[in-house]
């Protein structure tokens, strides 16, 4: 009688354990999420090396944790080819404890010859992955977004 | 008497909770919510359906374990199929449908200028229900041993088993 008691008593913890940390975990990937997505969090820039053909593409943006708990985020940018082979690939990550605010920045360089080698003047194809990783890396988010180029006409 | 009625009173109550609700859910929610999700590739008519089924057996399940006497075998067999569904249950609500992946959803939504990936990884939770209904079988077997002695102390409960 008092085991069943006593293992029902450990069960009830362990569901109201599980309950808060979903809570918790949830809502702290949904305000990284929330200030990674939100319209002028990140901005985009290219730009080309006139002299030696190269092109620098820079990813920088703010993000902001209202969460009750630290999250881990990861940003990765990627160039690839239209027949999606990866061009030059660069990642960064920032842990972000609660209530922390912090800005990224993410430069990928491609090389003239790879600009010209993968085609990337006729459109190719931009991917940005969002990474977020809360309670000790045990729940997560990814959203990977993978952009076609509009290239020159 | 009363032990009749509160089964057939929480079968009630888990029929509306878990069959009538998603059933009828589709039909309060915006028509651009529903065009939003389906070109997500979530199809939340079928996971309301499948939650819907999962609720009819539920339902039947706390039926049965409140008709039948706690110190009955039978109790004992609901009682662990009945946390089972729930497993399920927990499985598909996580998975968003996706009962396999055991927690991982994984969305993708086409644009015109792309593809967009999205994937929520709550398999914590999912190994969380594993424990939790593997304890509440060892609690359902420790209830029907208690059941079990205390009908053999009351002759005519022994009699009933």
């Amino acid at each position: 009688m008092k085991g069943a008691k006593a293992l029902g008593l450990v069960i009830a913890a362990l569901q109201v354990a599980g309950l808060i940390l979903f809570a918790v975990s949830f809502h702290t990937l949904y305000t990284v999420m929330s200030s990674a997505f939100s319209g002028d969090a990140f901005t985009y820039t290219a730009t080309m090396d006139e002299a030696t053909g190269n092109l620098a593409l820079r990813l920088e943006g703010g993000l902001r944790n209202d969460g009750v708990i630290g999250a881990d985020l990861s940003l990765e940018a990627a160039v690839l080819s239209l027949d999606e082979e990866y061009v030059a690939r660069n990642s960064t990550a920032v842990h972000l404890d609660a209530g922390a605010q912090r800005s990224v920045v993410l430069i990928l360089r491609i090389p003239a010859e790879k600009v010209q080698q993968a085609g990337l003047e006729g459109g190719g194809l931009f991917e940005i992955t969002f990474r977020i990783r809360t309670l000790e890396d045990l729940v997560g988010f990814t959203n990977t977004m993978r952009i076609r180029g509009g290239g020159e006409e | 008497m009363n032990r009749k009625v509160g089964a057939v009173l929480n079968a009630v109550l888990t029929l509306v909770a878990f069959t009538v609700i998603p059933l009828i859910l589709p039909s309060y929610l915006p028509p651009d919510l529903m065009a939003a999700l389906s070109q997500g590739g979530f199809d939340l008519t079928s996971f309301l359906n499948e939650v819907a089924l999962i609720g009819v057996a539920m339902a039947a399940i706390a039926l049965v374990k409140g008709l039948v006497d706690e110190s009955s075998p039978i109790h004992l067999g609901v009682s662990i199929v009945s946390k089972v569904f729930w497993l399920v249950f927990t499985f598909t609500v996580l998975g968003l449908g996706n009962l396999a992946g055991l927690g991982v959803t994984t969305f993708s939504i086409e644009m015109e200028e792309g593809v967009n990936t999205v994937v929520f990884d709550l398999s914590l939770f999912a190994y969380l229900a594993v424990a939790t209904v593997l304890l509440k079988i060892v609690h359902s077997i420790l209830e029907f041993r208690d059941a079990r002695s205390k009908a053999a102390r009351t002759p005519e409960k022994a009699a009933q088993a």
